[in-house]
């Protein structure tokens, strides 16, 4: 009796916390199939702020500007931060405690101290524009990569890539044919982890931003000043569709799934 | 020519810049072609960081690295002809077993059917033929073990380095491989320098033990030589088991221990000087009472399988026999030696600095 009880609570407390965690989405999805401008009558099936939505102009170029300030961003990051990764591995005790915790304080640090930080910063030496946004997501980007590669280094078999130096491998050839491929997990959901936080990212964009860079996320917060269109609510799912399977991606790539490590699919 | 040096360690120090230890000390070292030479010593004793030296791995922090009298300090691994059998083997996962051994012949960009051959020979000589398409991962340790040390024989180097490469394998397992390298050796003819902790290892396979400790070789010698006449209380305790012992050189043959003059063979010592006598446990026998140099009190027998090894107080010392005969736990017993088998040994001037001084 007592347990019925208490899986009937724990299924209650659940189901509640998907309501609240996804309903809204899913009012939202359906909103933007819906063929009428008011939020509260539906007119029926459509996909026409869809059509309207690539249509625009102005919400092709955030969205083109989006993804590849993302895949950029993340891309340089991955660089910078993968070779941080592998310095901070190598570093002794002390030097690790303290190279972590910078590596932490980012992604702790509130966005718009981030942002108005960077902000004070780029306005001092370059003008704002693509390049002050490239380099303040790159920053925090950074983080996100050390962090995945990091497992993955520590619990890489080193001996194997000394074994093919020692048959007559060169550096790079053993780099990439025995460390590479055993960092790919870590590499694959790092840059996409990085990815999505560029997407994702309004406040540090919008304050380290010049005139005429906008990406998804400042746009709309610019358009919805001028009053809710339906086109954002497709704008907004195609987005979510496109952040869920990314994350379908990193949690169920192979790489992933033969090292076990569940550590990855959390972000 | 058979005496040639194929290897030479010259003043070869390492110094870690991390935490600015010193795993290797002003090493010389001077390897002949065609030997079985074997770094012996405990954990931290530098022994495989002079093997990694020699592999590549590591550079001196100073001194010189010589192949056939030339300088190879600073040549990365993949340009020396020389290869490593590694302690956890480091076979490649991805790959299967004939890939794994042809992994260097393929780098060398020899003819596929010439690699074909050389890996089928390789495979036949470690007892593993019909392998090739197998992955390394279905193999058991003494294959894997036996894979790794075809991958490395295949490319013959001049120098085949071995990092303690039977330290993960069973005591049965390991007396098989013992055998088999040795029959290795001889087959392929390569100058072996092994890497072991296992001091029984050292004294069956190798032509010539180097004993380590603290980063500075302690003695070297062939492996009777090792054993009968170590040169200090470090390699007599860590070869063997070993009674060392306070004693007075009286003089020339004649040493007294606790106070009792027993007659040995060794001289060339100071009229009294104070020296560390050495007594191997299965060189001393028991007696009747009052018939051998000292008497004591069985403290402890323990059946060993091939031997019975006894513990005697006898005075401020509990003497360590093994004997075929056993004896009674408290029984009052006398100890004989033969003065062929006392060992004198300087005593060290500072603890620190135990380095055999060679004649």
């Amino acid at each position: 009796m007592k347990k019925r009880l208490v899986d009937f609570i724990s299924r209650f407390y659940f189901i509640l916390i998907m309501i609240f965690l996804y309903a809204p989405i899913l009012v939202m999805v359906a909103l933007s199939f819906n063929d009428s401008r008011s939020r509260v009558v539906w007119g029926g099936f459509t996909l026409r702020w869809y059509g309207t939505l690539f249509s625009n102009r102005q919400i092709r170029e955030a969205l083109l500007m989006t993804v590849g300030l993302a895949l950029l961003s993340s891309f340089i990051a991955l660089i910078i931060g993968g070779a941080a990764a592998f310095g901070i591995h190598a570093m002794r005790r002390k030097g690790y405690v303290v190279m972590m915790g910078i590596t932490n304080i980012p992604l702790l640090n509130a966005d718009i101290v981030t942002g108005i930080s960077l902000m004070l910063w780029f306005i001092r030496f370059i003008p704002l524009g693509f390049n002050s946004v490239l380099i303040a997501h790159v920053t925090f980007n950074i983080p996100y990569i050390i962090l995945a590669l990091l497992p993955k280094i520590e619990q890489m078999n080193r001996s194997i890539y000394e074994a093919s130096r020692d048959l007559g491998a060169s550096a790079a050839r053993g780099f990439f044919t025995m460390i590479l491929p055993q960092l790919a997990g870590g590499i694959i959901s790092g840059f996409f982890m990085a990815v999505t936080m560029s997407m994702d990212d309004f406040m540090i964009t919008y304050f380290t931003k010049g005139a005429g860079v906008n990406t998804l996320s400042t746009m709309i917060y610019g358009e919805i000043r001028k009053g809710i269109k339906p086109e954002m609510y497709a704008l907004s799912t195609v987005i979510f569709a496109v952040v869920f399977v990314i994350l379908l991606i990193v949690n169920f790539s192979p790489a992933n799934k033969k090292a076990g490590n569940k550590r990855e699919g959390m972000i | 020519m058979a005496e040639e040096n194929i290897i030479e360690l010259r003043n070869v120090t390492k110094r870690f810049e991390d935490d600015g230890s010193i795993a290797v000390k002003d090493m010389n070292l001077a390897v002949r072609r065609g030997e079985f030479v074997t770094f012996l010593g405990p954990s931290g004793c530098g022994k495989t960081t002079t093997l990694r030296m020699i592999a590549g791995f590591d550079t001196p922090t100073s001194g010189s690295i010589l192949l056939n009298g030339r300088d190879i300090t600073a040549l990365p691994p993949n340009k020396r002809p020389i290869n490593t059998v590694f302690q956890r083997y480091a076979l490649f996962p991805h790959l299967n077993i004939y890939d794994n051994i042809a992994f260097g012949l393929k780098l060398k960009k020899l003819p596929e059917d010439e690699i074909r051959e050389k890996v089928t020979r390789v495979l036949e000589m470690v007892d593993m033929a019909g392998f090739e398409k197998r992955n390394t991962q279905t193999l058991s340790g003494g294959q894997q073990q036996r894979v790794a040390i075809a991958r490395a024989i295949v490319n013959e180097p001049e120098v085949l380095l071995l990092d303690e490469p039977l330290g993960a394998l069973d005591l049965k397992l390991r007396m098989g491989m013992q055998r088999e390298l040795m029959r290795i050796k001889k087959e392929v003819n390569i100058t072996f320098i092994y890497v072991t902790h296992d001091q029984g290892e050292a004294l069956t396979m190798s032509d010539r033990i180097i004993v380590m400790n603290k980063g500075i070789i302690q003695q070297e010698g062939d492996p009777v030589s090792i054993y009968d006449e170590p040169q200090n209380a470090f390699v007599a305790d860590f070869i063997g088991e070993s009674n060392i012992i306070d004693g007075i050189m009286l003089k020339d043959c004649l040493v007294r221990i606790q106070g009792i003059d027993v007659e040995c063979v060794d001289t060339g010592f100071e009229p009294n000087e104070k020296v560390d006598v050495v007594i191997r446990p299965e060189d001393l026998v028991v007696t009747e009472l009052g018939a051998g140099f000292t008497d004591g009190l069985v403290t402890e027998v323990t059946y060993e399988g091939a031997y019975y090894d006894i513990r005697v107080q006898a005075a401020d010392y509990e003497w360590h026999l093994q004997s075929n005969v056993s004896a009674m736990p408290g029984t009052r017993v006398g100890i004989s030696i033969l003065p062929e088998n006392i060992q004198i040994m300087h005593k060290p001037r500072s603890s620190d600095e135990e380095i055999l001084k060679k004649d």
